[in-house]
């Protein structure tokens, strides 16, 4: 008898310690879910679109510099390195917008072995910043997939500018955010006059940086209303050099404006990257 | 005889012969004739007396020229030379074999009834050449030659008469008193017995006229015998008299204690089973050797474990004077040895040490000179004394014979001198010699006073003959024959009538044939044919009638308790046996240098190709930060471990069962036992971690970690020793625990967290909320994740910033992703609050929403509008919604700010440190203690979604290593910086190695009680039918 019950028990307990834990319910949820997720994506959205990244993202600025027919140089974006020496929010922010620089340089010229490199250091400072959303791999993966579209493959970067810009404003991180405009901005203008060594005699070059002082003039008025802030404050000051030189300039530029201009961006660049 | 004791009578008989002084005469040559034929058939009588006839020309030719005058003198020529041919022969001859050369020349000297005075003078020669003591010389003499009893110092001698006090001689001897006594029924006349007590010979000389008759030869009155050893004495119209009877009687003085070993009406069955033994009864005395005898599979050892008490009789009862063997152990502790018939010898250790050791187990009282002095007389006493040094060696790489190693087993209970001993199976598979020389070592321990019960399959002629009792057991554990063994040849040919009935042992050779009493049991019935059917003539039941009619002794009555023998057998005290548990253990480990070797050199090794093979460089340089490989060395690293610790372990109690059961049965501690193998296996793995850890961490270049990951290291390879020493202690075939192993390393690689994050599991399992139960039952999850979060969090680089990270990180998640997640849900539900499709998904983001909208308030300290207490599906409106909107933002700026004001703090920190080291140093700070890849797993970075939504809550799932649980009772998040019990937050390195020292504690209560063992048995016990069914349809 023992064993006949023991025998009638034994599988049941067993499977009664397997299924006691599957929960129930889940599925009627489900429907209701999905509908109420297809609004919530719709309402995410509406609300990046308020906040749009505010000036031409380097991407669309380094496009530029392809379409110029000038040559990609090694060792003249900021070495992923660099990344470790960034503790601050603050420093990671403007060196996450340097960073992006460089990667759409690098992407634009389809540098690969560099474009993994840039990947994996902007990842890193996302990371730190608690955005590792943005720059993951179905970012990295749709680059590879357009290598050879320039296009297309703007289009993903300034998204990625994009986005990372919206993320921050919607979070309550509008310096941040500024800060990373302020970074992108510098490096692109620093990628700019660097294309060669005598950039001035690049012809295409001036049309660009007068393009870039109006971006600079938008980007100054943004500033304003968080001057307050010190590491906004602390960045504008170091902007000082190149709000300087455009300061003086005509409709067109001379060699010398040229050369000051990359002299002052270096000045700026130099003090941010480090 | 042997030949060389021949060969010396034949010497000294011509000696004797020759100095007589009518020389040789043709009357004497009749006597050595007739003294010869009496031991040698015709042929070799006719060799011998030509062999003496020689040697009387030789010596007559020799000692011619001497003065037959000058032979009383001592220092003559005659018995100088007869002295050294005295000499000569006695170098061949032991001490016994001298004495019945000495006692034979006594017979032939008095052949024809007299004895010369030079016979005197040369039998007095060859007694002081043989060193025969002056004691045993007299009475000898006054036994054998004149026959004076009076003058045989009376405890000497022993006298065999009639019961009927009208024919006893007791007026007739002044020493009649003293003597022992014997009575026979319907005995006449009076047979005496005379014992030498320094061989144990004996000579009988009889004085009657009844025809009593051994050896199926007639005893001569007045004649000298000597009484071989296992040779009954038989007569018309009396019982037999035995030999061991009378052996016996002559020692009854020295037992210092009496026993009496009975049992009444015991009768056991095996289950399901016709086999077991059928209720018998029997009374046993000390000072007898028993053999119990049968085919294979009759039961001896059924009845063998019966009688010691390893198993317990259905029915019936077993007293050892008057005590019951299973009621009143206690006062029975240490009376009864037991030999079972496996080896019991710790391979790796010597003979001496085998026993010395099992001294120190037995005599808790001795100091250590006792115990070695004891050791040493009892090898001795072994003749094992020489080998003493030798290791014992397995049974394949046999080092001890097996006849020594036989004797060694007997010697380890032999030492504590048990009153009642169990032997199975002494002398199977063994020589001849070695068996004679085990039942040797047997018979003398009885003799000394004990009573030993041996099983025995088919003794030789001689072992049988070393028996005093006889027991045989027929098919089924039908008692079926108890008595004197040299007897149960007749009983048995009586019973089937054969025609030569009396005739106990062969008329020629004087052996008994014990596979004669088998086949006669046996004998089938014959067929028509004229062939042997497969009836037996007699079934074992009949026997068992004839014996339960004839033999068994019918004591029903509960026998009076009389007082016990003493025993200097004492378990020592716990800590004194786990002091020699763990010598012991240690001596077998040292022992045995191959396993040393093996394990000292497996840990370092592994270590090395585990880390060299993880070592993850890139352009051609190795940075700490950036191997890829960390964590998943990290986590080979604690499987490493608990695998050397298993493997270890796996064997270790399963070598030593049986020496387990023995020393349960010497109810010698279980616990002390365990504690020397625990001692020496957590050494072992203290000293393999380290040795793992320091390979490793040289190669990987793994900084400040090297303690805590040695610390957790061991804690895993110590909960390997315990799985494995319950496997081992709960198998019971090697093949077991290793088909076993696999079954208990793949879950725990599974669920340890490394390979499938505890989330993805099947959902029956997954909580998402912590760690699954049944993730927590795994040693490697808890070692695991203490050994990545210590990384993570302890690290130089590290710790001095971890409390704000985990602040930072902290208000992070409710600012960016818990209070936008809240109200995103809110204003979904201010469009569509009328919606009834959406009642109960509403109904339960309220749920939610009420949950966090209070925990965040008590968190931030921002006091929550009284208004929002309980949300409710009917009351919620436009209007509310608008203001939890405008209040979670609110909370969102606070928790923002908090988590700014962090970032601040750790920049600060991070300012001085740089200021300390500059930012060069900060930056190899970082490359030599953050690996970036553990960071990543950590964080939790490349696992998307975010959160989680639970039933109750939103559940984090990104930066667990930031998280700290909500549980009060320890459970959490995997990768938990802490785990909460109560209101203490305990850092998980000290909370999981707690863990696992708790799960350790729980397995050693398991390994105390065995319940691996229990488990598996209880199941077998079951027998389910479907299991049956299987197992036939295996077949």
């Amino acid at each position: 008898m023992k064993k006949t019950i023991a025998a009638v028990i034994l599988p049941f307990l067993v499977l009664g310690f397997i299924g006691c834990n599957s929960g129930s319910g889940d599925k009627k949820n489900t429907q209701k879910q999905k509908t109420s997720e297809v609004l919530q994506k719709e309402k995410i959205e509406k609300e990046i679109t308020k906040n749009v990244y505010p000036i031409p993202t380097s991407a669309q600025v380094i496009k530029m510099l392809t379409d110029l027919e000038v040559g990609y140089i090694i060792g003249i974006s900021n070495s992923p390195e660099n990344s470790k020496k960034y503790y601050t929010s603050a420093k990671r922010s403007i060196n996450l917008g340097v960073y992006g620089a460089d990667l759409s340089y690098a992407t634009l010229y389809n540098i690969s072995q560099e474009v993994i490199d840039y990947m994996d250091v902007i990842r890193n400072i996302a990371n730190d910043l608690n955005m590792s959303k943005i720059y993951n791999a179905p970012l990295y993966d749709s680059i590879k997939k357009n290598f050879d579209n320039k296009d297309k493959l703007v289009k993903i970067l300034t998204d990625a500018f994009n986005d990372t810009y919206a993320y921050m404003s919607e979070n309550d991180q509008q310096t941040l955010a500024l800060l990373v405009v302020g970074g992108a901005w510098v490096e692109g203008m620093y990628l700019t006059t660097h294309v060669s060594e005598a950039a001035y005699q690049v012809s295409g070059i001036s049309k660009v940086l007068i393009e870039q002082k109006k971006s600079f003039d938008l980007y100054l008025d943004l500033t304003k209303a968080y001057i307050d802030d010190a590491n906004i404050k602390d960045f504008v000051n170091n902007l000082e050099p190149i709000k300087k030189v455009y300061a003086g300039l005509g409709t067109s530029l001379t060699m010398d404006n040229i050369k000051d201009i990359t002299t002052a961006i270096s000045t700026i660049r130099e003090k941010i990257i480090l | 005889m042997r030949e060389s004791v021949l060969l010396a009578l034949i010497h000294i008989f011509a000696i004797v012969s020759t100095v007589n002084p009518g020389g040789i005469t043709s009357r004497g040559k009749k006597i050595l004739r007739s003294y010869l034929r009496r031991y040698l058939n015709r042929e070799l009588e006719e060799e011998y007396f030509a062999l003496f006839e020689n040697n009387l020309e030789f010596y007559s030719y020799e000692l011619k020229s001497v003065d037959k005058e000058e032979l009383a003198d001592d220092g003559s020529l005659i018995s100088f030379q007869i002295t050294n041919i005295c000499r000569q022969i006695k170098k061949g001859l032991f001490l016994d074999e001298r004495m019945i050369v000495f006692l034979q020349l006594l017979e032939f000297a008095f052949e024809d009834g007299q004895i010369t005075e030079h016979e005197r003078t040369i039998i007095e020669i060859v007694s002081r050449t043989f060193n025969i003591s002056k004691k045993e010389y007299d009475n000898a003499c006054a036994f054998m030659i004149g026959r004076h009893y009076d003058q045989v110092s009376s405890d000497c001698i022993l006298i065999i008469e009639s019961d009927n006090p009208k024919y006893s001689v007791e007026k007739d001897f002044v020493n009649y008193g003293q003597w022992r006594h014997i009575k026979v029924k319907g005995f006449r006349g009076q047979l005496f017995v005379l014992h030498i007590e320094s061989t144990g010979s004996l000579i009988l000389t009889y004085d009657g006229n009844l025809t009593l008759y051994f050896k199926g030869r007639d005893i001569i009155a007045c004649r000298p015998y000597l009484l071989d050893r296992g040779v009954n004495i038989k007569g018309p119209g009396i019982e037999p008299i035995y030999y061991s009877k009378v052996y016996k009687a002559f020692l009854i003085d020295h037992f210092l204690g009496k026993i009496v070993f009975e049992g009444q009406n015991i009768d056991f069955s095996f289950k399901d089973s016709e086999n077991g033994i059928k209720p018998m009864n029997f009374r046993l005395e000390s000072g007898n050797l028993v053999g119990i005898m049968g085919g294979s599979g009759v039961g001896k050892t059924t009845l063998l474990n019966l009688l010691h008490g390893k198993i317990r009789p259905d029915s019936g009862n077993i007293y050892i004077n008057g005590y019951d063997l299973h009621e009143d152990s206690e006062m029975l502790n240490g009376l009864i040895g037991y030999v079972p018939q496996d080896d019991m010898l710790i391979e790796e250790l010597t003979v001496f040490q085998n026993m010395y050791f099992n001294a120190r187990l037995c005599f808790g009282g001795y100091d250590e000179d006792q115990l070695i002095n004891l050791v040493n007389k009892v090898l001795v006493d072994l003749e094992l004394f020489d080998i003493k040094d030798l290791q014992v060696g397995d049974l394949l790489n046999k080092k001890v014979s097996g006849g020594q190693r036989k004797r060694l087993n007997i010697g380890l209970e032999l030492m504590r001198e048990p009153a009642v001993l169990f032997v199975d199976e002494p002398t199977s598979g063994l020589s001849s010699h070695d068996s004679e020389m085990i039942m040797t070592l047997l018979r003398k321990h009885a003799l000394s006073g004990k009573l030993v019960i041996a099983n025995i399959h088919q003794p030789s002629s001689d072992i049988l003959k070393l028996f005093d009792r006889l027991w045989l057991l027929d098919k089924g554990g039908y008692m079926i024959y108890d008595g004197d063994p040299v007897e149960a040849l007749v009983y048995f040919k009586t019973e089937t009538s054969q025609a030569n009935a009396a005739e106990s042992e062969c008329p020629n050779c004087g052996n008994v044939n014990a596979e004669d009493i088998l086949h006669i049991i046996e004998v089938k019935v014959i067929d028509n044919s004229g062939y042997a059917g497969k009836e037996r003539q007699i079934s074992p039941d009949e026997w068992y009638d004839k014996y339960r009619k004839k033999m068994m002794p019918l004591n029903v009555s509960k026998p009076g308790k009389t007082d016990l023998p003493s025993s200097n057998f004492k378990v020592p005290k716990k800590f004194y046996q786990i002091r020699t548990f763990i010598t012991r253990n240690l001596m077998r480990k040292f022992a045995d240098r191959q396993y040393m070797i093996l394990n000292l050199l497996e840990a370092p090794f592994l270590a090395f190709i585990l880390s060299y093979l993880s070592k993850y460089t890139i352009n051609g340089g190795y940075v700490f930060a950036e191997n890829k490989s960390y964590p998943v060395f990290l986590f080979m690293a604690v499987v490493v471990a608990l695998f050397l610790g298993l493997m270890v372990s796996a064997e270790e109690i399963f070598k030593d069962r049986k020496i387990l059961e023995r020393e349960k049965f010497l109810n010698i501690s279980r616990f002390s036992y365990l504690i020397s193998k625990l001692h020496f296996l957590f050494i072992l793995s203290a000293i393999q971690s380290l040795l793992f850890v320091l390979v490793a961490s040289g190669i990987l270049e793994i900084r400040g970690m090297m303690w805590q990951q040695w610390l957790i290291l061991f804690t895993a390879a110590c909960y390997g020793n315990l799985i494995g020493l319950n496997i081992s202690a709960g198998m019971r075939t090697v093949v077991s625990i290793y088909i076993l192993i696999p079954l208990i390393l793949v879950p725990q690689l599974l669920l340890g967290g490394a390979m499938i994050n505890f989330d993805d599991l099947h959902k029956s399992i997954s909580n998402k909320v912590y760690v699954p139960v049944i993730g927590d039952l795994m040693a490697t999850r808890w070692a695991y994740e203490a050994i990545t979060v210590e990384q993570f969090k302890s690290n130089k680089f590290e710790s001095p910033v971890f409390k704000y990270d985990l602040e930072e990180s902290r208000n992070d998640y409710i600012a960016r992703t818990l209070i936008s997640e809240l109200r995103t849900k809110v204003s979904l539900y201010k469009v569509d609050n009328n919606d009834p499709l959406f009642k109960e998904s509403m109904e339960k983001d309220l749920r939610l929403l009420n949950f966090h909208i209070q925990d965040l308030s008590k968190i931030s300290g921002i006091s929550l509008p009284p208004e929002f207490n309980n949300l409710k599906y009917k009351n919620f409106n436009d209007f509310t919604a608008d203001s939890i909107i405008s209040y979670l933002t609110t909370l969102k700026q606070h928790f923002r700010l908090k988590a700014e004001l962090a970032d601040k703090q750790r920049a600060l920190v991070i300012d001085e440190t740089i200021k300390k080291i500059g930012i060069g140093g900060y930056v190899q700070l970082q490359d030599r203690y953050k690996n970036k890849r553990l960071d990543e797993v950590l964080k939790n970075e490349n696992n998307p979604p975010d959160i989680y939504e639970g039933k109750k809550r939103i559940i984090q799932k990104t930066h667990p290593i930031f998280m700290i649980p909500d549980s009060k009772i320890g459970r959490a998040q995997f990768y938990a910086p802490y785990k909460v019990l109560g209101n203490k937050n305990i850092p998980t390195l000290i909370f999981n190695l707690s863990a696992m020292w708790i799960m350790i504690s729980l397995f050693f209560v398991t390994l105390y009680y065995n319940l691996l063992k229990r488990f598996i048995d209880w199941l077998e016990a079951l027998r389910l039918p479907f299991w049956r069914k299987f197992g036939r349809q295996l077949l």
